[in-house]
């Protein structure tokens, strides 16, 4: 039994150390076509060159955006990494401010838990904002919404700039929406240090809330920071018959993330485990809405979203 | 049911001076005998003849309790506090070092009253510890428990010393966590082993103390044990029930462990102290991961002899036999 060798706490060792970390067990280097080889052969030089932990992080920091992932992250006690542009790069679609606009949450809205909800529409749409699947829920506060919307005709799930969070807490909001056991993806892991070497893939199922179902049509409003587990609630979405995909496409985050660490006792987090559809098909880019649907700013400045609007119209025909 | 348990502190009590001896049960019964002579009457005769019968049978009774032996349970129960080191691949890259405290209970007696070769044992252990990352910016969590069953044959080559050879079968359950990780913060420790256990024991006296030393090891020989993949989260092991590759079957081949100690016993008035050093050494490897796990700890503990048996007795037995002799 011969353990792996430990890289010295230097420039060298560090750098080397977070190059290989990637190399052997960031999931998608294969899926999205990186040379990671050609990447240490172009850093590497530029680590002698580097003066301070500062530069080094920045360097660092730059060789991780070549991942091009948001669950990609390397932390110091000065700072952390990150790479923001698959949402910087997008419109945001989505404006908290008009959220409280009197025909939307108003001011009198409730809370349950995290839960935002009120009727709008004349009363004829029942209206929900999520803004972080980290912030736990339970059947009863699902079910007190339910019965507050029993008279409307749908209800529209707002998860735009829901940044991720519990998986299980995704699972758990889909069960409330399903009439029966579906399939809705799969996820792997890697189990060698090859770009390919994954594991079988193990089925992702929803089961239906014994207590809690919401039958009638569900509209979910995403944008591009609807990311990670609000990325797998939106694919769960795909396939409740009555749901239908409003706003923009989703940012993605379908690699679940680890943590390992260098030598200098920075951590980097790094998508581990990649996460498909039900047709096998990698999330990582983001799950397409089925209809398509920008915020107008026109709109917006006087006081209307037109994401919501177009959710709207879709339960109201 | 357990109604009495006798508790000797030590081993510098004397038992037998607890209970009755017989030349006073004998003075009780001549006295009964002269009064009795002034009573000679049929009726009195028959009296006389059911009395001898149960006193003979209480007589033969009491023979019994000298000269059975009973087996004492002797408790060790100690607390340690020492250094580990920690290498967890599926945590960290990184050996962690730090300390552990924890605390020990060890049981042994012999397994049959009439036999002083074979000793059962059982140990109770419980462990917490922290230790840190090498350049000290990080901290990991620990704990086990394990839980211990052995057998020991005794064999004693010369006068004050004796060597045990046998075998245990013992579980272990703990964690290890990282809190800054992101759905890899805790690894489970879990396994399960059959292992061969060795012990000498030597006693001696130093200006009348008597003293006890005892080195002892155990290795592992072949068992199971809990590895996660490296990649997979505990969401995809527990919730999705995905533990194809996480449980393994381990032998000397993937699995390499020695516990070693040295103890020294040492009576002092009415208590026998033990005094200890115990060494760990841990290295296994499954799914492409080498774990260890070394610590060496300093323990302090105490001795304490027991003995249970059911019923409302009067009397104890005086012949106990001790599995540290």
């Amino acid at each position: 039994m011969e353990e792996p060798e430990i890289r010295p706490n230097t420039p060298q060792g560090n750098f080397k150390s977070l190059w290989e970390i990637i190399d052997t067990r960031y999931c998608y280097l294969s899926y999205k076509n990186i040379d990671w080889d050609s990447v240490y052969t172009a850093y590497k030089p530029r680590v002698d060159t580097v003066s301070g932990a500062s530069s080094l992080f920045d360097l660092m920091s730059e060789m991780l955006a070549m991942l091009k992932d948001g669950h990609v992250n390397l932390y110091s006690e000065f700072d952390r990494s990150r790479y923001w542009n698959w949402y910087s790069d997008y419109p945001s679609n989505f404006n908290s401010e008009v959220l409280f606009k009197p025909h939307y949450l108003g001011s009198h809205y409730r809370i349950a838990s995290t839960l935002r909800y009120n009727k709008i529409a004349r009363g004829k749409v029942g209206y929900v904002y999520y803004g972080s699947f980290s912030d736990g829920f339970s059947d009863q506060n699902m079910n007190a919404i339910f019965s507050s919307f029993a008279s409307c005709e749908g209800i529209i799930i707002d998860i735009r700039n829901n940044g991720g969070g519990m998986l299980s807490y995704a699972e758990q909001m889909a069960s409330y929406f399903f009439k029966e056991k579906t399939l809705t993806g799969y996820i792997s892991h890697k189990t060698g240090s090859g770009h390919t070497d994954f594991s079988k893939p193990t089925p992702l199922y929803v089961t239906p809330n014994e207590n809690v179902k919401w039958n009638k049509p569900v509209i979910v409003l995403t944008n591009r920071m609807s990311y990670s587990a609000t990325n797998d609630f939106a694919n769960k979405m795909r396939y409740v018959p009555q749901a239908t995909i409003i706003g923009d496409q989703t940012g993605g985050g379908g690699g679940m993330p680890f943590s390992s660490e260098l030598p200098n006792g920075w951590m980097i987090r790094f998508s581990s485990s990649p996460m498909y559809d039900a047709d096998m098909q990698n999330i990582e880019w983001g799950i397409a809405p089925d209809i398509r649907v920008s915020m107008d700013l026109v709109a917006l400045s006087k006081g209307y979203d037109t994401i919501i609007e177009r959710a709207i119209a879709e339960i109201v025909k | 049911m357990i109604s009495q348990i006798y508790f000797q502190s030590g081993e510098n009590t004397n038992v037998s001076s607890f209970f009755g001896t017989k030349p006073q049960r004998l003075g009780l019964f001549f006295i009964f005998l002269q009064y009795n002579h002034s009573l000679l009457a049929y009726q009195m005769r028959k009296a006389l003849f059911l009395f001898l019968w149960i006193f003979t049978v209480q007589t033969i009774g009491a023979q019994d309790l000298t000269e059975k032996k009973f087996p004492l349970t002797t408790s060790v129960k100690t607390v340690n506090v020492g250094n580990i080191r920690v290498l967890d691949p599926y945590l960290s890259p990184f050996e962690y070092s730090g300390f552990l405290v924890g605390y020990k209970e060890d049981n042994r007696r012999f397994l049959f009253s009439s036999d002083t070769t074979l000793s059962f044992t059982s140990r109770k252990m419980l462990n917490v510890g922290s230790a840190d990352h090498p350049n000290k910016n990080n901290s990991m969590l620990m704990f086990n428990g394990n839980y211990n069953l052995g057998l020991n044959y005794h064999i004693r080559p010369a006068d004050k010393l004796m060597i045990l050879i046998g075998g245990s079968w013992d579980i272990d359950l703990g964690g290890k966590y990282i809190g800054r990780n992101v759905n890899n913060p805790f690894s489970l420790d879990l396994y399960t082993n059959i292992n061969a256990a060795a012990e000498i024991q030597y006693s001696f006296n130093i200006r009348r103390q008597h003293f006890r030393l005892q080195y002892g090891a155990q290795t592992p020989l072949i068992g199971c044990m809990f590895v996660p993949m490296q990649g997979a989260s505990y969401y995809e092991l527990f919730s999705l029930s995905n533990l194809t590759d996480a449980i393994h079957l381990s032998s000397l081949v993937n699995n390499r462990a020695v516990m070693q100690y040295f103890h020294l016993d040492l009576p002092l008035k009415y208590t026998t102290f033990r005094f200890g050093v115990q060494h760990d050494y841990m290295q296994y490897a499954a799914n492409d991961m080498v774990f260890h796990k070394k610590g060496f700890s300093f323990s302090i503990g105490y001795l304490v002899d027991l003995y249970s048996f059911p019923g409302k007795r009067n009397e104890m037995p005086g012949n106990f036999i001790s599995a540290y002799k």
